[in-house]
């Protein structure tokens, strides 16, 4: 189709060739924004510290299972978070799954912290999220399972 | 001016016929000789655009859109001109960043990036009646393919559209 219309075009050239002067033109002015976006491509992550064992002791690492996100090119990106929901000031906690009172703190931290740029939809971007729980704060802790949820935010 | 022509296009063929008059032994001479005959027909038609100037806008595009970007606009014209009917064509150009005879608008703050894209004309030809209102349709296109990865920002090309005649 692209062919028939072309070679038209030309045909039609050739035969108004002559008749440059009868001929008028427009100007189109083309334009488009690509719009500086950030967004998480893996909406969620998960930090698990497994089975804290007092008597084992030591700091532990937990197993990280990272988010994902892209930005636009040439996008400057800010991340941020909530410090999740039991917080004491801007230390981390998880609370007790029964007991309302008892909490683990534990640090968080990402190498995709502040401004970095985006580098297109192709290129994702891993969030390097590290989290630690130090051996003073678990080896006196009440038994029983713990939790918390952090919420990261990119922009623009 | 008029009669200018007419003198200059009576006058053509009797210089021709003096040149042989005078010279009637030097083409026969070489044994053959190619005449070379070119006419040119001037069309009896003039179109023209009812504006100069037309924008083609994709608006704000997000590199997440799963399908291409279309962009419309339209533009009015009309032929005139002795004819009853007249036979136009429609001639883009391939703008100002074109690539291999492709299109591509330019990124107005970092100009080293560009973000190809597609013209499309309907009617590209036709034959209109005399001075009678038409219309033609222009359809961009980016493909998600080449806005996917561009880089951010405002985007402008310029195409000059010629009708013809």
């Amino acid at each position: 189709m692209k062919k028939v219309l072309m070679a038209m075009v030309a045909v039609a050239l050739v035969a108004m060739a002559g008749s440059a002067m009868a001929a008028d033109s427009a100007s189109v002015t083309v334009s488009a924004s690509i719009a500086g976006n950030c967004r998480f491509s893996t909406n969620t992550g998960t930090v698990s510290f497994g089975t804290l064992d007092p008597e084992a002791g030591g700091n532990v690492s937990g197993t990280v299972t990272q988010p994902v996100f892209w930005c636009t090119r040439g996008t400057a990106y800010t991340i941020g978070d909530d410090v999740g929901l039991h917080e004491t000031g801007s230390t981390y906690r998880m609370v007790h799954a029964t007991s309302a009172t008892d909490f683990i703190p534990y640090t968080f931290a990402y190498t995709a912290t502040g401004t970095g740029a985006g580098a297109g939809i192709a290129n994702r971007i891993t969030m390097n999220i590290a989290a630690q729980v130090l051996d003073a704060d678990y080896i006196n802790a009440l038994a029983g399972s713990y939790s918390d949820t952090v919420t990261l935010t990119i922009s623009p | 001016m008029k009669d200018t022509g007419r003198g200059g296009r009576k006058a053509a063929p009797a210089i021709f016929a003096i040149l042989l008059f005078l010279f009637p032994t030097v083409s026969l001479a070489s044994g053959t000789t190619a005449v070379s005959v070119t006419a040119t027909v001037l069309s009896k038609s003039v179109c023209r655009f009812d504006s100069k100037s037309l924008a083609l806008n994709f608006g704000n595009v997000d590199p997440e859109i799963q399908a291409d970007a279309t962009a419309t606009t339209t533009a009015g014209f009309r032929c005139g001109g002795s004819a009853a009917n007249a036979t136009f064509a429609m001639v883009p150009d391939v703008g100002l960043h074109a690539t291999g005879g492709f299109p591509r608008m330019q990124n107005g703050t970092v100009t080293s990036e560009f973000l190809p894209y597609f013209l499309a004309l309907n009617p590209p030809t036709g034959t209109v009646p005399r001075n009678a209102n038409q219309t033609l349709t222009v359809t961009g296109t980016i493909r998600r393919s080449d806005f996917q990865d561009a880089y951010a920002g405002t985007y402008t090309d310029t195409v000059v559209l010629t009708i013809l005649p």
